[in-house]
């Protein structure tokens, strides 16, 4: 039936969303938890917001984030959610290699955010820098980090439940 | 340099490549300046700052209007506070690749094949059927994705959620073909000297199902009055020196596909596909982009059945010279020109896209109100990275 209704050209492709956790989210790129920062945190039980910062990225690394809202990973129905403010975040998404211009931005993101907040470092050159450059300075105090290149969205959202669980405990 | 030469402008002018003016045969020592008049301010106005972190853009970007609280008079920007510093210089040619890949990951095939490109002019190595096709249909497939996230990221601004997520499960659906057949999602490792490293035979199957739903996607847009609202009388393109989509959408015939001899699209049939008599806005940029990606799949086809044996060719050619590389990226050209001494590079220029449409993009924002920002941004599809990046 041919219908200009978006609505239920949405009803259409409903049932698009891969079960999780399945074969294909079973990835190499294990996250890596850093346990002596993760016991700190103890009340994302709930509903968890993330915001993200480009401190020096190729651009891969932000379309897979990106690609987390899409329906293959619907990472809202983890009560998973991205923010457009660090005020509003829980965890702060360090993606990229370190920038000077980009170490305050970093710095006052990280300061405005309400406690409890921690960092996930995502991507190679986040977390050591790779050969691109150093990664950035915050990335030490990482909860999680996601390694790859740029990582697949199931690795990151392997990472991002991995935070959300360690900080919970 | 076997397709350009040094001396007066001929063609048409492309961009800044290092201390060169890129023209489509010639190379002019010296740069253009963008002329651009400067807006008189008065006590009205004030300066918006925008970025460098904000939740609607993607990447890092630092905006600053000048407004009366409503319309944006005129716009800079600065695209540095992620600038990165890539060294190739003094390494071997394929271990300068990695780095070249990771100028602009989205565009990565284009960056890596118009490199690739330069250091086959510069040594003087002539590449195999196989191999063209394979770059050919990377670059298509590149294409594609990007400007499904384009469209998306459209669709997005204008809170149209059902285009949105059906478009963005399109790109991941291309992504995962892409990471089926060149082993990586954004091509990484895919390229080499002479060769690619992957076999796209039967590839064009898998997109037949996309088409289709582009194209039903494509028409419903086409009939919201309330999305097109947005995108007509936004973001006009006044500049002929705009490139890619945004100066076919302004009804130029500009396209490297036609008019560089980096990669045989002549052999395909190709034609650009042009917007005559829109006037440049970002409507014309969106049919533009839905209208390429048809194309991109109608090339892929027909280089699909020119695909030979996966035969590596030589390459061994002059360790020294001087050559350039131009593709068509999704978002314009890109060309690389290198300077190789002893298989070694000594040095290294780029002309991206992004760099090239960054400041048309700030003079077509004049006179738009805040909440055509977004729709006019995503419209000519530009990459930070790829501007805020240098070679040392």
């Amino acid at each position: 039936m041919k219908t200009n209704v978006w609505f239920l050209k949405g009803l259409k492709r409903l049932g698009r969303t891969e079960r999780y956790p399945n074969r294909m989210s079973i990835t190499e790129e294990k996250p890596k938890v850093n346990s002596g920062i993760a016991v700190k945190f103890s009340r994302f039980k709930r509903s968890f917001y993330l915001y993200q910062i480009d401190s020096g990225t190729c651009g891969a690394c932000n379309l897979e984030l990106q690609a987390l809202s899409t329906p293959h990973y619907d990472l809202n129905r983890f009560g998973i959610f991205f923010t457009n403010s660090p005020r509003h975040a829980d965890a702060l998404v360090i993606m990229g290699v370190y920038s000077e211009k980009m170490e305050k931005v970093l710095e006052s993101a990280y300061g405005a955010m309400p406690s409890p907040k921690l960092i996930i470092a995502m991507g190679g050159c986040a977390i050591t820098g790779c050969d691109i450059g150093k990664h950035p300075k915050l990335s030490d105090k990482a909860v999680v980090s996601i390694p790859g290149c740029p990582p697949d969205p199931y690795a990151i959202l392997n990472g991002i439940m991995k935070a959300k669980e360690v900080s919970s405990k | 340099m076997r397709a350009y030469s040094y001396g007066e402008p001929q063609g048409r002018r492309i961009g800044k490549l290092g201390e060169f003016t890129l023209y489509e045969k010639t190379l002019v020592k010296g740069h253009v300046p963008n002329v651009e008049g400067e807006v008189e301010r008065s006590d009205t106005m004030f300066n918006f700052v925008y970025g460098p972190s904000a939740g609607g853009l993607t990447e890092t970007i630092l905006f600053n209007m000048l407004t009366t609280g409503e319309s944006i008079k005129s716009m800079s920007s600065d695209p540095t506070f992620k600038m990165r510093s890539l060294e190739v210089i003094g390494k071997r040619i394929d271990d300068a690749v990695p780095f070249i890949e990771r100028v602009n990951g989205p565009f990565s095939a284009s960056h890596s094949i118009a490199f690739l490109s330069a250091v086959e002019d510069a040594q003087g190595i002539d590449v195999d059927r196989n191999t063209m096709m394979s770059r050919i249909i990377e670059m298509e497939l590149e294409r594609i994705r990007n400007h499904l996230h384009v469209i998306a990221r459209m669709c997005e601004a204008a809170a149209f959620g059902v285009p949105y997520n059906s478009l963005f499960y399109l790109r991941e659906s291309v992504n995962r073909i892409i990471s089926q057949y060149a082993g990586h999602r954004y091509f990484f490792g895919a390229n080499g000297v002479g060769a690619v490293n992957s076999d796209f035979g039967g590839v064009s199957k898998s997109l037949i199902v996309i088409e289709k739903e582009v194209r039903e996607l494509y028409n419903s847009l086409l009939e919201s009055k309330i999305f097109l609202d947005r995108l007509q009388g936004n973001g006009i393109v006044t500049d002929l020196d705009c490139i890619g989509p945004a100066a076919r959408g302004l009804g130029l015939r500009v396209d490297a596909r036609a008019d560089s001899g980096s990669l045989p699209y002549g052999k395909l049939g190709f034609s650009p596909t042009v917007e005559m008599g829109l006037g440049g806005d970002a409507m014309s940029r969106f049919l533009v982009r839905c209208e390429e990606i048809s194309q991109s799949v109608e090339l892929i086809k027909k280089a699909e059945t020119k695909l030979g044996s996966h035969a590596k060719a030589k390459a061994h050619g002059s360790a020294s010279g001087e050559g350039i590389g131009r593709v068509e990226s999704p978002s314009g050209d890109v060309a690389y020109m290198v300077k190789l001494l002893n298989g070694r590079l000594r040095k290294i220029d780029l002309l991206s896209a992004s760099s090239a449409n960054l400041p048309v993009f700030q003079k077509s924002t004049r006179n738009n109100v805040f909440t055509d920002f977004h729709f006019n941004w995503e419209s000519f599809g530009i990459w930070v990275s790829e501007i805020a990046v240098r070679f040392v």
